[in-house]
């Protein structure tokens, strides 16, 4: 499963560009019932950029249990840094707190496909 | 120590509750309640026991941890440092979180107002709204001398920060110890310079510089403390293509007589190194 998200930091001076870190725990995926979803590869993809600095990125999840109707998605660590475009980006400081994102999952589209296979 | 005593002591006085309510008579709800209760205080002492013991190794050297004891509280959210073990280039430390928020991250600082951290532990999430949740935490750094004071700074999930200051109250300083080696070691053009040997109180090392990958494979380290050899623990490193740096990690050491025994497994050519320890 693959969850698409967009990541957009208050500018402020030398940081442009900020993303969650990836470890076991900085970045969890849960259900309803707090069954934790791993998350794969431990990378974050970013798709485009824009020009205010909104980035668009995506990470993969491992399969959702059958019995899961709602994830939550929780941020504890975000990296800040500056990007100029060419080279790599320049760390600058850690930002901590607790960034949540809850929704539902609607199923229908899934069953589908599953029954045609 | 002391963790055992409180442990005895909740258990005898678990026992004897159990033992009152069934000279009681008790009915089905009161035994249910007090098997609700043990395992209750049964898990928290085992968290509270196995969250409060460090993992140190030198029996001698637990008298360096420090009992803090130092409350700190932001809106709704304390945070108790317990217990402090400083080594040389790293710190572990227990404590307690309770209130509202959690306890997301702990970076190590030199001063409180820097931006960038020594190191950092992230990912956390620790923290009880009744029961304070007690944790653990151990880092290390890479630093050339002994950093006291040093900053732990404790990020909370709503974004605010508390920072304890942890100053070298157990006299570690004089305990450990950073010799200069220096000493680079040829074997046809492949060289192995160890720079640094480090003597902490829960660990010794030797930081090494090279120009291939020298894996266990090829390079055997050994110590030799009052004549016994003592063997390699653990074995790091970075780098890549003709650059590596890295440490050979060994259990600590109390002797002040130290010697280096290097092998070089494919030249079968054994060097011994003595350090000045002064």
């Amino acid at each position: 499963m693959t969850i698409l998200f967009t990541i957009k930091v208050p500018k402020e001076k030398n940081i442009n560009y900020g993303m969650p870190l990836t470890g076991i725990n900085e970045l969890t995926v849960t259900d309803q019932f707090g069954f934790k979803y791993r998350v794969g590869g431990g990378s974050l993809t970013v798709k485009s950029v824009n020009e205010d600095g909104e980035a668009k990125c995506i990470f993969d999840v491992e399969p959702i249990k059958f019995w899961a109707y709602k994830l939550n998605v929780r941020v504890t660590s975000l990296e800040l840094g500056y990007y100029d475009g060419k080279n790599t980006p320049e760390q600058v400081k850690n930002a901590y707190g607790n960034w949540n994102v809850s929704f539902y999952i609607d199923r229908s589209n899934n069953l589908e496909v599953n029954l045609s296979d | 120590m002391t963790n055992f005593v409180i442990l005895a002591i909740i258990v005898i006085l678990t026992i004897l509750a159990a033992f009152v309510y069934r000279d009681n008579k008790a009915n089905v709800f009161k035994a249910a309640g007090v098997v609700i209760t043990i395992i209750l205080i049964f898990f928290v002492s085992l968290n509270i026991y196995f969250s409060n013991r460090m993992p140190i190794i030198l029996k001698d050297s637990e008298s360096y941890i420090m009992n803090v004891n130092e409350a700190k509280s932001n809106k709704d959210t304390n945070v108790k440092l317990k217990k402090v073990f400083m080594d040389l280039n790293s710190i572990n430390m227990t404590y307690w979180v309770s209130g509202k928020e959690k306890v997301v991250a702990v970076e190590l600082k030199r001063n409180p107002d820097d931006s960038k951290p020594i190191n950092k532990f992230t990912g956390l999430w620790v923290g009880g709204r009744i029961l304070p949740e007690s944790s653990f935490v151990g880092m290390s750094y890479a630093s050339d001398e002994f950093i006291s004071p040093i900053y732990a700074v404790f990020y909370l999930s709503d974004g605010s920060s508390i920072p304890f200051e942890i100053r070298d109250r157990a006299n570690v300083k004089d305990s450990v110890r950073i010799v200069s080696i220096n000493k680079t070691l040829d074997y046809n053009g492949s060289t192995l310079t160890l720079n640094k040997f480090y003597k902490g109180l829960n660990y010794s090392s030797v930081g090494f510089k090279a120009n291939f990958s020298p894996s266990s494979e090829i390079i055997d380290m050994k110590l030799l403390v009052n004549g016994s050899e003592m063997k390699e623990g653990s074995h790091g490193w970075s780098g890549g293509g003709d650059y590596f740096t890295g440490s050979f990690g060994f259990d600590p050491v109390s002797s002040e007589s130290i010697k280096l025994k290097v092998i070089n497994k494919q030249l079968n050519r054994t060097d011994i190194i003595e350090l000045d320890m002064k």
